[in-house]
């Protein structure tokens, strides 16, 4: 017996999943390059990535036997489906070639639904991952949800032409449930059932990422905000010091002393 | 071995996604893969401080001088320092030893801890335990230092013996046993019997000086005859023999009856030798007394399969050390070795009473592709039953030994040929 | 306990220590047209100006590219003088879009290095020194009137200046009709012909170019062929400094920040390092084909360390007693070259069911073989067994298994 851990990192894959909802409000611009009227919100993408990751996991062997290589020949169909959407197109649209194919309904159909797979891709992964505790699935589940932000940034910047601002507290909640996210899975992975022969490194563990995290969080708060914590003084009024690099650069002179005191630690512990 | 430190997948996972993710961050603004990224690096550098200190490991255990199938309590105690950080432990056991209670390996918070466990060793052979490696481990696993206590310690494992069964069955009726046996004459022994006039071929040892002294004559001690047997195993450890798993295989098997046998037959006073044939022959030349009990069950425990030396030549190199008229044990699965006849055919020429001890080793492999009979099976079989019976026929008598039936069952049978 | 606090104390005293020292080092650069420089051709004068009248005053060191993520462009002001080098695309890029969001933008030049900037607003810096009958000791010394949109008007001195074309926008500061430019550089007026030469007339000085940015609520930029009225030696002379002011004060009604780019300009000494290597690291990441370059660099870098990495091995007890071995049954199925053995077991049963040693065995003579093993099939096998297949000799082997008991 014992506690079964399993959902706290769902928890903080949904939360994640909600923080990129709630930090990208312009994701809709980013679906209708898609298709015009796609007005599926991310949260919606996310939660049916979920629910179908843990469907999969459930009937997994039962669909292995009826289908062999269920993953290769999803990703070969979806290649025919899109060859033959751009001949069938080619075939019978109207207008020259490139139009028959821009204009194409079922190409714009294929193109929705890759979006859809992309999209759910990173939360099917993370269920997927953690269930079966899967360290190589969980590796690409992390990608996949590091993409799904990086898309949005690029696409609108290149749309504005300028960097839409994130607000500073929702991005530290966001950076914190996908630490959550990678946190626990390490717990599910290591321990999986919490009893009292693990409950001790379990509860240690815990504070220790408690503890870590929240002095992570200082320092990335520390350095969002310092402007509003000193006063102005002309030694610092270099105007790189209000981009990200300035706060690139606070971030990195608050972490200088721990990294040095890891460096001090190592080399006396190696002595 | 010498410390290491050594990175987790872990590690490198937040290693190269912090990185990325503060490059990235300033290549597009963006203020949460930065607020990532120093999290991460706050996280993965406040971990790498605090790393336990080199605790002092000391291990006790039952005993290192085991038999087949005995169990040893091992207790490994940790003294270290309290604080952030974990321990991992590992006690390296030899892969041939079974872990029966508890584990060898153990996650454990700094500070004074003990770990506890048994282990089996239902196979025979020298086995090592320790070195005792220690990983210290900082709080989110990201990397650990490893050190080495203590020095490998050898456990050996002497093969089973099922001697105290035999004993019983050995005080049942119509059983005669050669062995110590006084034959109320004088002969070559142990006992005292009379004195006699000294010769001058008698051993100046065997004077008794106590009678000079009071006759003045020199006079010599004569003792009584006992009649000792002396056994001789030819034991077959080719590489052929280990077919099966690595503790039920015909050599094993082999071993196992040559040491139940051999204690019950050099504690009753005979004397036993062996012959172990492999990617050579080597001898050991019969004699009795526990010291040589003790020295042919090292000679038993140290054997390795190998090589593919035949029985004909083993026994045209051995014959001069086969006592005449001794009985002689052949311990062999009898495959892939043409010249079988011809060597019992030798032994049974020169007088020796001849017993095969046959352990199948067909019977062995196909218990391993779990019972299935193939054509390979049944050609095998074929020719060992043809075998076994010319053997017979030749004078021998031949134990077809299956897997199902143990030592106990074996031993039994041979004893009842008496 | 106390050691790792003592050792963490000793850290931040370091690092504050040497961020201090790269701070003092930056801003004790000098350099004309740079921020921090106090002698004639450095712009302190006017920093301590502007920061006195209460605007928030910022020193770019590195480039203006960072314009580009600058969230509160109408109330900064971009403030450009005499660059050193051009702007790059990218930087002309950010400026202009920094513009178009509301931004402000100050760019005083008369090297002509600024036209590929300015051309984005229709306007150039034509080269040669402009002079006028209206100077002040010098004719290099050139004075103007100026007249800010009814908020200012009054009289600038300028120092070599240059003059600007442009094609719309207000004109806020232009010469009489005697003043003449110096195409080719002798310091004497040429021909007075139109179309070559150097001829008298009206030269503009300043203009703004988007002149109803209030009520558009758009972005504005201003021209002015002559960057030495900001200068430490020039803010004080005639109206230039009250200008200044009121210009700046115009374009941030309700205050804001300036931005002042010494990115163009090159620092001298050891603060000289710090702007090229912070200017370096700039560029790299946000120059737009740096950009791809490096992102994608960074992200096929780090997979493949990632992917090649080695992870340590797990700690954990093997045991091999599970472990198998096959010796005779190594081949499961039988194959051709069986056929002698299967031969020599047929022969061999026959003999010993006979009783028969091997010697009186092979003294029988086929026929009496045959009569012994009384059945055609294997007695013909044993006698030629050519060319049998696998699935024969199974079938063989079979039968001999049940046969003879």
């Amino acid at each position: 017996m014992g506690l079964r851990i399993r959902f706290i990192p769902f928890v903080f894959l949904g939360g994640y999943a909600l923080c990129i909802w709630l930090m990208f409000p312009s994701f809709l611009e980013v679906s209708a390059g898609i298709y015009r009227d796609l007005s599926v919100p991310y949260i919606g993408w996310a939660l049916m990535g979920g629910v179908i990751g843990s469907v999969y996991y459930r009937y997994r062997e039962g669909l292995r036997k009826r289908i062999k290589n269920p993953i290769n020949k999803l990703g070969l169909g979806l290649v025919l489906w899109l060859g033959a959407s751009i001949l069938i197109s080619v075939a019978l649209g109207e207008g020259d070639l490139q139009d028959r194919v821009l204009d194409s309904g079922l190409i714009r159909a294929w193109f929705v639904t890759m979006f859809g797979i992309f999209m759910s891709a990173p939360t099917f992964l993370g269920s997927y991952s953690i269930l079966a505790r899967s360290k190589e699935v969980f590796s690409l589940a992390i990608l996949g949800l590091i993409i799904v932000p990086l898309t949005c940034m690029i696409y609108l910047q290149a749309q504005s032409v300028s960097v839409p601002r994130q607000d500073p507290l929702l991005s530290l909640i966001t950076a914190l449930t996908l630490f959550g996210f990678v946190e626990t899975f390490h717990w599910v992975y290591k321990y999986d059932r919490i009893d009292v022969q693990v409950g001790n490194l379990f509860a240690r563990q815990l504070i220790s990422t408690i503890l870590f995290a929240g002095v992570g969080s200082v320092i990335a708060f520390i350095a969002f905000s310092w402007r509003s914590m000193i006063p102005d003084i002309a030694a610092v009024s270099f105007y790189e010091m209000d981009t990200i690099f300035g706060t690139a650069a606070i971030g990195l002179a608050l972490l200088s002393p721990i990294a040095l005191l890891a460096i001090v630690r190592s080399f006396r512990e190696g002595k | 071995m010498g410390r290491v430190s050594v990175f987790s997948r872990k590690a490198m996972g937040y290693g190269a996604a912090t990185l990325a993710l503060f490059i990235l961050s300033l290549v597009l603004s963006s203020g949460l893969f930065l607020m990532m990224s120093l999290i991460g690096m706050a996280v993965i550098l406040l971990s790498l401080s605090f790393i336990p200190r080199k605790p002092e490991v000391t291990r006790s255990m039952d005993s290192d001088l085991i038999h087949e199938g005995d169990e040893v309590d091992v207790e490994l105690r940790v003294q270290g320092k309290g604080g952030l950080g974990q321990v991992e432990i590992l006690d390296r056991l030899s892969p041939t030893l079974r872990i029966q209670n508890g584990n060898n390996h153990a996650f454990l918070s700094p500070g004074e801890r003990s770990v506890r466990y048994t282990f089996g060793s239902p196979l025979r052979g020298y086995h090592d335990i320790g070195p005792t490696h220690v990983r210290r481990w900082d709080p989110l696993w990201f990397w650990y230092r490893e050190d080495e206590y203590g020095e490998k310690k050898r456990i050996t494992t002497f093969p089973e013996r099922t001697s105290a069964d035999m004993r019983r069955m050995l005080k049942g009726p119509n059983k005669q046993r050669p062995g110590d046996m006084h034959l109320r004459r004088v002969g070559p022994g142990k006992e005292f019997y009379s004195i006699r006039d000294y010769v001058t071929t008698d051993p100046f040892h065997t004077i008794n000086w106590k009678a000079y002294a009071r006759t003045r004559k020199l006079q010599v001690n004569q003792y009584e005859a006992e009649s000792v047997t002396d056994l001789m195993f030819i034991l077959d450890s080719r590489m052929v023999t280990r077919a099966g798993t690595l503790i039920e295989n015909p050599l094993e098997r082999s071993i196992r009856f040559c040491a139940s046998l051999a204690d019950l037959y050099l504690t009753t006073s005979n004397r036993v030798g062996l012959i172990n044939y492999s990617s050579s022959v080597t001898v050991l030349k019969p004699e009795g007394g526990t010291n040589h009990l003790t020295k042919l069950l090292h000679t038993l425990t140290d054997i390795t399969p190998s090589g593919y030396h035949t029985l004909g030549a083993t026994v045209n190199y051995s014959l001069a050390y086969i006592p005449p008229d001794s009985r002689v044990f052949v311990l062999s699965p009898l495959s892939e070795d043409p010249t079988i006849k011809e060597g019992i055919k030798k032994l049974l020429a020169r007088g020796h009473n001849v017993v095969i001890v046959s352990p199948s080793g067909v019977e062995f492999e196909r218990s391993v592709i779990e019972g299935m009979i193939t054509p390979r099976y049944l050609l095998k079989k074929l020719s060992r039953i043809n075998l076994i019976e010319d053997l017979r026929s030749m004078g021998a008598r031949v134990l077809d030994w299956p897997p199902e039936k143990d030592v106990l069952w074996a031993v039994q049978e041979v004893l009842s040929w008496d | 306990m106390r050691s790792r606090i003592l050792i963490v104390f000793t850290i931040v005293m370091i690092v504050s220590l040497m961020v201090s020292a790269v701070m003092l080092i930056l801003t004790s650069g000098k350099g004309a047209y740079t921020s921090f420089d106090g002698s004639w051709e450095g712009l302190s004068d006017l920093r301590d100006h502007l920061d006195d009248e209460g605007y928030d005053v910022k020193v770019l060191i590195s480039s203006s590219s960072l314009l580009l993520s600058e969230e509160d462009p109408e109330k900064t002001v971009f403030l450009s003088l005499g660059p050193e080098r051009a702007y790059t695309l990218t930087e002309i890029h950010a400026i202009g879009s920094f513009h178009e969001r509301g931004g402000r933008l100050i760019m005083a030049d008369d090297t002509g290095r600024m036209d590929p900037l300015a051309e984005r607003f229709d306007v150039g810096f034509p080269s040669g020194q402009l002079y006028d009958e209206n100077f002040q000791t010098n004719p290099s010394f050139v004075r103007v009137d100026v007249n800010l949109a009814d908020r200012f008007s009054g009289t600038l001195l300028l120092n070599k200046p240059s003059y600007l074309i442009h094609s719309g926008g207000r004109v806020i500061a232009k010469t009489g009709r005697s003043a003449w430019v110096d195409r080719n550089g002798n310091g004497l007026r040429d021909f007075d012909n139109t179309t070559q030469g150097e001829p008298l007339g009206e030269k503009t000085i300043a203009v703004i170019v988007d002149p109803d940015f209030l009520s558009l609520g758009s972005g504005c930029a201003v021209f002015i062929s002559d960057p030495s009225l900001f200068l430490n030696e020039m803010i004080d002379q005639k109206d230039n400094r009250k200008f200044i002011s009121s210009l700046i004060s115009y374009l941030l009604p309700d205050g804001g920040t300036i931005v002042i780019d010494d990115g163009v300009h090159q620092m001298d000494g050891a603060a000289s390092v710090f702007q090229r290597g912070v200017f370096g690291f700039v560029f790299l990441l946000s120059d737009v084909n740096m950009k791809i370059i490096i992102g994608s660099m960074t992200v096929i870098i780090i997979s493949a360390f990632a992917y090649l990495f080695d992870p340590p091995e797990r700690l954990e007890h093997i045991c091999l007693l599970d472990r198998t071995g096959l010796a005779e049954l190594a081949e499961l199925n039988l194959t051709k070259q069986d056929v002698t053995e299967i031969k020599k077991i047929i022969l061999d049963r026959v003999r010993v069911r006979n009783s028969l040693s091997v010697d009186d065995f092979s003294k029988l003579g086929w026929d009496d073989i045959r009569k012994m093993i009384d059945d055609d099939r294997l007695y013909r096998f044993v006698r030629s067994g050519k060319n049998y297949t696998v699935e024969q000799l199974e079938r063989i082997l079979v039968e001999v298994t049940g046969w003879g008991g």
